[in-house]
């Protein structure tokens, strides 16, 4: 059978997107809402009278609970609302007896719809669970399980849009395995797959957890390290250089780690795809040398980054210079457009 | 054009665990701003007409500088310490005529920012074992090619190994 992806319905889609769009509630909100809107529903259903029932509102809002908040504090909250209808027909009884059932078949009743708005409540957070996996499954690498190309330049961009204006710093860390085809070739592709699995989660655990950290290609990693100013950058660096190698170390294999570390200010970063070139041509550096070391790097003060499609990133290693002073800077050529 | 200026923060040197012993075991880290060593360094700048000279103790993830001349701070991180690399070679001296046409240099926060270093030379100071325990240096920020004094700065180092030694 082919390996077609599956078309969603317009339905779907929609229902998706606006249940996105109160997934982005603070919880407060959604509580606010949830109880504000059971209230009235019970309010409805007293003025109403009795020969008109509500329940599916109830169900409504149960789902809508179930979704905002996941399975657990929906099925509370379900609780809550047949708690609330079950108030409001013992109002209607007393005010007229004459529609009063018999208990075992007002029994029946509320665990009929007890029963039914479980049901839906499972549902709906059964759904919202799929499409939290599946969201989370389309922002990571599936061998290693860190953040893929993708989600880490979405990261990356809302990070640095973040600390513009304050006096907080990044280093943007472009990592690559030293001696992994080496290890492929002569342990195999499993041993290199649990390498790279290695890496990432010993990375992960070497960096701070508001920091990122992403595969982009095969043996090839990003890091973008938030750092509370610039000058801290080198120890920074050099500390995660070290921590990551260590992991490398431990595996008793011939591998290591070439880092290029850019330290740069939020407006320095952008755009994001040149950086991350920077970063790639500091690494690519170190390889030169031949050995699994690091190299940090800082943009010229007075000069910024320009557009990335005019970039033209070159080495003085790879274009002999005669001029020495230039021997230890990466130059980036703006070519005309 | 965009220039992006790189250096290379020393890799550890091997028994790494070992030298960082001989470290504590020197008590060199107790002896700031120590008389003795003080008079080296100062002698150290003036035979090398150099504003600043040191006596730099690579300690973990610092590098403290015990005694020197013509530097305020105490201590900078090691990841920008040119002593870091002088101790990966025990036994010769590392001189560096102009830090800005050398690869490990150039980028250094040290070299692009105050105090400008230029030139720099240092003597391994090694503990009676062998252990590197920091450098003997004299720093400046002009370039110089000349280093015919390079003897009498080691004869400086050995003295400064044998006031630690003691």
């Amino acid at each position: 059978m082919p390996h077609r992806k599956p078309e969603l319905t317009l339905t779907s889609r929609l229902l998706i997107r606006a249940a996105g769009a109160t997934e982005r509630w603070r919880p407060r909100t959604q509580w606010t809402v949830a109880l504000s809107s059971l209230a009235a529903v019970c309010v409805i259903d007293a003025i109403s009278g009795a020969h008109v029932t509500f329940i599916f509102l109830y169900i409504l809002i149960s789902g809508f609970a179930a979704w905002s908040f996941g399975e657990r504090k929906g099925m509370i909250f379900a609780l809550l609302a047949m708690i609330g209808g079950a108030a409001v027909r013992q109002y209607h009884y007393a005010l007229h007896p004459e529609h009063s059932m018999p208990l075992a078949t007002e029994l029946l009743n509320i665990f009929a719809r007890t029963l039914t708005t479980g049901f839906v409540v499972v549902l709906v957070s059964g759904m919202r669970g799929a499409l939290h996996l599946e969201r989370w499954r389309a922002s990571t690498d599936g061998l290693t399980g860190v953040l893929n190309k993708g989600s880490f330049h979405e990261r990356m961009t809302s990070a640095v849009a973040a600390a513009r204006g304050t006096n907080r710093a990044f280093i943007l860390c472009y990592m690559d395995l030293d001696g992994f085809k080496l290890v492929n070739d002569r342990h195999g592709h499993s041993a290199g797959d649990e390498i790279l699995r290695i890496f990432a989660s010993g990375s992960v655990d070497a960096i701070r957890e508001g920091d990122l950290f992403a595969r982009i290609g095969g043996d090839e990693f990003v890091a973008l390290l938030t750092i509370p100013d610039a000058e801290s950058g080198d120890h920074i660096a050099a500390l995660v250089h070290r921590r990551i190698s260590g992991v490398l170390a431990q595996t008793g294999l011939p591998v290591g780690c070439s880092m290029g570390a850019l330290v740069a200010t939020p407006e320095q970063l952008e755009p994001l795809e040149a950086a991350i070139q920077f970063a790639d041509s500091l690494m690519y550096e170190v390889k030169k040398s031949g050995k699994a070391a690091l190299r940090v790097g800082r943009i010229d003060e007075n000069r910024r980054l320009v557009a990335p499609d005019g970039l033209n990133i070159q080495s003085d290693m790879a274009s002999p210079s005669t001029n020495p002073r230039r021997s230890a800077v990466i130059q980036a050529d703006r070519r005309a457009a | 054009m965009i220039h992006i200026n790189f250096h290379s923060p020393a890799e550890l040197p091997p028994q790494e665990d070992l030298r960082q012993q001989a470290v504590e075991r020197s008590g060199v880290l107790r002896r700031g701003g120590d008389p003795a060593l003080q008079r080296l360094v100062d002698q150290a700048a003036e035979l090398f007409c150099v504003p600043i000279a040191a006596i730099s103790i690579i300690d973990r993830d610092r590098q403290f500088l015990a005694v020197r001349k013509g530097y305020h701070q105490e201590e900078t991180p090691r990841a920008i310490s040119f002593c870091a690399h002088a101790i990966l070679r025990p036994g010769e001296p590392l001189l560096v005529p102009d830090a800005r046409h050398d690869r490990r240099f150039a980028g250094n926060p040290q070299v692009i920012f105050p105090p400008h270093i230029r030139f720099y030379a240092g003597i391994p100071l090694l503990d009676r074992q062998g252990y590197p325990l920091g450098a003997f240096c004299v720093v400046d920020s002009k370039p110089r090619a000349d280093v015919s004094d390079l003897f009498e700065l080691s004869l400086l180092a050995r003295e400064a190994e044998r006031q630690i030694g003691r």
